[in-house]
């Protein structure tokens, strides 16, 4: 008896490895997937999918510049950022059909104030600096964010509505039958969601991420000041926040299949490839979006998200209504 | 209307992705952007029939999706385009009456309006066109308010095209025993009226090389 328990909980912290591993290690992949599935629509070969991993170590080799003025947070935010996805990361389904022991923390509300924490620290970080275009880039950051945090909520809102609970494990399980998955107000919930990853990922329609010119970057701004293993972390982090966001809008809303509900390690190999599956065309469709629409104007970005915010009422309407 | 539940779902949901297009309507600045969205709506209504002739096993409906396809998806499209020219097409931002912002707003009463509409209309707030109702009558009314918040003419041309979109999806949610020279004679009434408008807006681009519809103020004889 005694035994078996301790089976069973070395056998839970091995699954949670696990799921912290494979965000850990497989977010760089998915980044430079975008990136090559980006260079396809553009006709050109693009870097290797490998890319992101040799930035982020060559970073990580290289010592950090701080600026005489910053503080310590300059130095804490990176890590913070870096920490954030990883926590969220213990609170959705990965990997596993049945909840992880840490799965009742938190909820899908409770995960993206955890991770907009990092965005946060991030803003105080370059505030720290004192540089003018880290100052632009942080109020320009804060002003997206604080438009998506509204539709953010309304679609975590519909979604409990809809699936009677928050929590992302049960949420899963409640859109897995096939009742739910073409309901209306579920369309609805992942477009909005899916526009607002796109906003705080600062992909295309709100932000390019491959422009580095001071007057037209929101989220690159913020990182300006950074250089070597704090700059490194920030690009790890940013991209284990990527994937963490794309899990969410998979594994919750869009594809809730291809999990396992077993620990067997072939199981767990089967899940991982399954996610790679899933994580490969959601990469191709961002590129896609990236090749037919152009970034659009700042205060434009409003209307953008203003239409997710309508389209996640409407979901709610839908929902309340009974249609 | 016998549907099984499953079909009901799907024209739900073809539905709902219909009510999507015509926000992407409301919010198109570009006119290629708006006559887009309206091409990918008729696409969705193609869609409902062809959904409900399949479940029916009707064949009038089987024309009418193919007749949808022809006529409002690659027809009309291309009409609205060769009517204007490349400079006013690829104009990025077009004139309003109304925000972008405000319009969303008010499309969004407006689908509350259509929701409680089909919600209390006798006999059809049980039945399963319920939804595919109120995306009808949303779509209609948003139609007109594209109309009215737009100044260009091909958007407001577009606006009247989807007011009959959902015109049709009303019809085609409610009673699809419509007879078929009905939907027919709405379908040539609509080539003639798109290719009357289609010139006007040509001669406006001639005459004013602009098709903005506020600038009309004056008839001259």
């Amino acid at each position: 008896m005694f035994f078996k328990r301790g089976m069973l909980v070395t056998q839970a912290i091995l699954l949670n490895m696990v799921q912290l591993l494979t965000v850990l290690l497989l977010a760089p992949l998915v980044k430079g997937w975008i990136n090559r599935s980006n260079a396809l629509f553009q006709s050109r070969r693009g870097p290797s999918v490998w890319q992101p991993y040799y930035d982020i170590f060559k970073l990580l080799r290289k010592d950090s510049v701080i600026p005489e003025q910053a503080s310590w947070i300059f130095t804490f935010a990176p890590y913070i950022y870096f920490t954030v996805p990883l926590v969220v990361a213990l609170l959705i389904p990965v990997l596993t059909t049945f909840p992880l022991f840490m799965a009742f923390m938190g909820d899908m509300l409770g995960g993206g104030f955890i991770l907009s924490l990092g965005g946060f620290f991030l803003v105080l970080a370059a505030l720290d600096t004192g540089s003018a275009f880290c100052g632009l880039g942080s109020s320009r950051a804060r002003f997206v964010s604080f438009m998506a945090e509204p539709v953010l909520m309304l679609v975590f809102f519909t979604v409990s509505l809809v699936a009677q609970s928050t929590i992302p494990y049960i949420v899963n399980q409640a859109f897995a039958g096939p009742a739910l998955i073409l309901a209306p107000s579920h369309i609805l919930v992942v477009l909005a969601f899916f526009l607002v990853v796109l906003a705080e990922i600062g992909r295309i329609p709100v932000d390019n991420p491959a422009t580095h010119q001071e007057p037209s970057m929101i989220d690159e701004g913020r990182t300006m000041e950074h250089s070597g293993r704090h700059l490194g972390l920030l690009r790890w982090g940013a991209d284990m926040k990527l994937f963490v966001l794309l899990t969410i809008w998979l594994n919750v809303l869009v594809t809730p299949w291809g999990l396992v509900g077993s620990a067997a390690p072939l199981a767990v190999a089967l899940a991982i490839t399954a996610l790679l599956g899933k994580m490969a065309v959601a990469a191709f469709l961002i590129a896609f979006i990236e090749g037919c629409f152009a970034k659009l104007r700042l205060l434009r970005i409003a209307e953008y998200l203003g239409a997710a915010f309508v389209i996640s009422l409407l979901a709610v309407i839908t929902y309340t209504m009974g249609i | 209307m016998p549907h099984s539940v499953s079909v009901g779902r799907l024209v739900d949901l073809l539905a709902t992705l219909f009510l999507i297009s015509t926000f992407a309507s409301v919010v198109a600045r570009q006119m290629a952007g708006c006559i887009y969205a309206y091409a990918t709506q008729s696409m969705f209504l193609a869609a409902v029939a062809l959904t409900i002739a399949v479940a029916t096993g009707a064949p009038h409906l089987f024309i009418l999706a193919g007749v949808v396809l022809g006529v409002k998806v690659l027809f009309i499209p291309w009409l609205l385009k060769r009517s204007i020219h490349d400079s006013i097409l690829e104009k990025r931002e077009l004139s309003f009456y109304f925000g972008v912002p405000a319009s969303l707003v008010i499309s969004g009463v407006l689908v509350v309006v259509s929701d409680g509409f089909a919600a209390r209309l006798p006999g059809i707030a049980v039945s399963p066109a319920a939804p595919a109702l109120s995306a009808g009558v949303a779509t209609i009314l948003i139609g007109f308010w594209i109309m009215i918040s737009r100044r260009e003419a091909v958007p407001q041309v577009v606006g009247l095209l989807t007011a009959e979109n959902g015109l049709m999806l009303v019809a085609l949610a409610t009673v699809s025993c419509l007879p078929l020279i009905t939907d027919m004679g709405i379908l040539l009434d609509l080539v003639a009226g798109v290719l009357i408008m289609g010139i006007l807006v040509r001669h406006m681009v001639v005459v004013g090389r602009t098709t903005d519809t506020a600038r009309l103020q004056r008839l001259k004889g």
